[in-house]
């Protein structure tokens, strides 16, 4: 207890310090940076480690699928098989059955989000404290959803939609546009970013037992429902975007009764 | 913080992404999904084998039922058989019995009677002898010492009794 009471006392005395520190945390570095013709590229340290993730997925995937057997399979495989059927299970009964193709994007998602949030364990900056990755998967959410939408309802379906359940939501349909991205990234950057920061303040104060423990918490705990949470957001915007709008059902039922008035008709008669 | 934004890094990411989706789809969910389909094709397969192996017990059941009620209906009709072949054959015996018997006690009679008229003549003959003897020593008394005549009838009447008897 006195140690950690002269740390916080030392980080308060020293204030500058830990401004320095969490500057210096939340800070987006330059990993390289190459040229056009004559403009700089400059790329992140963020996007530079999601390309170690991505090749670490992509081995591990190759590696875990070699030898495929259809009985008496390894342990392995029956691991594999067993992770990738649950992860595909939760988006499967977000989408429906109509959302079925969007499974494996959201299930890619989910691997790159949970193993970039987790990152920090192994030494790195997640890349998903870097904005400009949170700003790319939010963007790309949110194009799937109004494609998905497209495809399922036709342009004019599409836009029809925004006045829906009523047309005095419009605005606000469209706002969501805009807000549902924005939500989507700043959640995932906020969340990463705080626990990154609040990670590298407990590896200052104590950095033998402290960071171990709220590591689970932070790294593991936070990062994997961070990235959780963002796909099935993502799922849910579009299962909302697919799933059958209702004045159709109203027409459909419209129809019905017609037909129906008709026949009663034809049979009195 | 928003002065890092730059598009340069948001279109490598997008491309990161749509790479690793290529990568994922290629490596990890179209093997993991060819081997399902196999093995649930392999479960279909072998639901549907045993599904027709199953009819084809059930099938070869009622045969070995209906074969079992025709032995059952067999059975019967030889048993039935067999038994009407006994009654009649224990009725034959029964009867060749009888007739036999009647016939030994017929041959018994007929073999009686003619015993009975053997010895009746046997006995006559005897008693011939016998009379013929007495009469001789009569005969031969009366020449040598004189006979009774009295005694002679008595004794011819006592003999011819006896003849009737």
């Amino acid at each position: 207890m006195g140690v950690l009471q002269e740390t916080v006392f030392e980080i308060l005395h020293n204030s500058e310090n830990v401004a320095d520190m969490i500057g210096e945390k939340m800070a987006v570095n330059e990993a390289f940076h190459f040229t056009i013709g004559n403009m700089r590229i400059a790329v992140d340290d963020g996007i530079f480690v999601s390309w170690i993730v991505i090749v670490v997925l992509a081995v591990l995937a190759f590696c875990l699928t070699r030898n495929l057997k259809v009985t008496n399979i390894s342990k392995r495989q029956a691991a594999v098989e067993f992770v990738v059927t649950k992860l595909e299970g939760i988006f499967y009964n977000t989408l429906g059955e109509h959302g079925k193709e969007y499974v494996p994007y959201l299930t890619t998602v989910l691997l790159f989000l949970g193993l970039s949030n987790i990152m920090a364990v192994f030494g790195f900056k997640p890349p998903t404290r870097d904005l400009n990755v949170t700003i790319a998967l939010a963007v790309m959410s949110i194009v799937l959803v109004q494609a998905a939408s497209i495809r399922r309802h036709n342009v004019f379906g599409w836009i029809k939609q925004f006045a829906q359940p009523t047309p005095v939501v419009t605005v606000f349909n469209i706002l969501d546009i805009f807000t549902r991205p924005l939500s989507l990234c700043m959640r995932l950057f906020g969340n990463i970013l705080g626990a990154f920061v609040i990670m590298g303040l407990l590896e200052h104060i104590l950095p033998i037992f402290l960071p171990a423990v709220f590591c689970l918490y932070f790294d593991f705990f936070d990062g994997l429902l961070q990235a959780y949470i963002f796909t099935f957001l993502t799922g849910i915007y579009i299962h909302e975007a697919i799933e059958d709008p209702e004045p159709k059902e109203k027409k459909v039922k419209k129809k019905k009764k017609k037909a129906v008035a008709a026949e009663t008709a034809a049979v009195e008669a | 913080m928003f002065e890092s934004i730059n598009a340069p890094n948001i279109i490598f990411t997008v491309i990161n992404i749509l790479i690793l989706l290529i990568a994922m789809k290629f490596f990890l969910f179209k093997p993991i999904h060819k081997v399902i389909a196999k093995r649930q094709q392999l479960i279909n397969d072998s639901v549907a084998e045993a599904e027709a192996m199953k009819a084809s017990v059930a099938e070869m059941e009622r045969e070995h039922r209906e074969s079992l009620a025709g032995v059952e209906e067999e059975k019967a009709a030889i048993i039935k058989s067999a038994r009407d072949h006994a009654v009649h054959e224990r009725d034959k015996i029964i009867e060749e019995a009888q007739e036999k018997a009647q016939a030994i006690l017929n041959e018994a009679k007929s073999e009686a009677g003619l015993r009975k008229k053997e010895i009746l003549n046997q006995t006559q003959s005897e008693i011939s002898e016998i009379v013929v003897t007495a009469v001789e020593k009569l005969m031969l008394q009366k020449q040598a010492v004189g006979a009774d005549d009295a005694l002679y009838d008595e004794f011819l009447t006592k003999a011819g009794d006896d003849h009737d008897n």
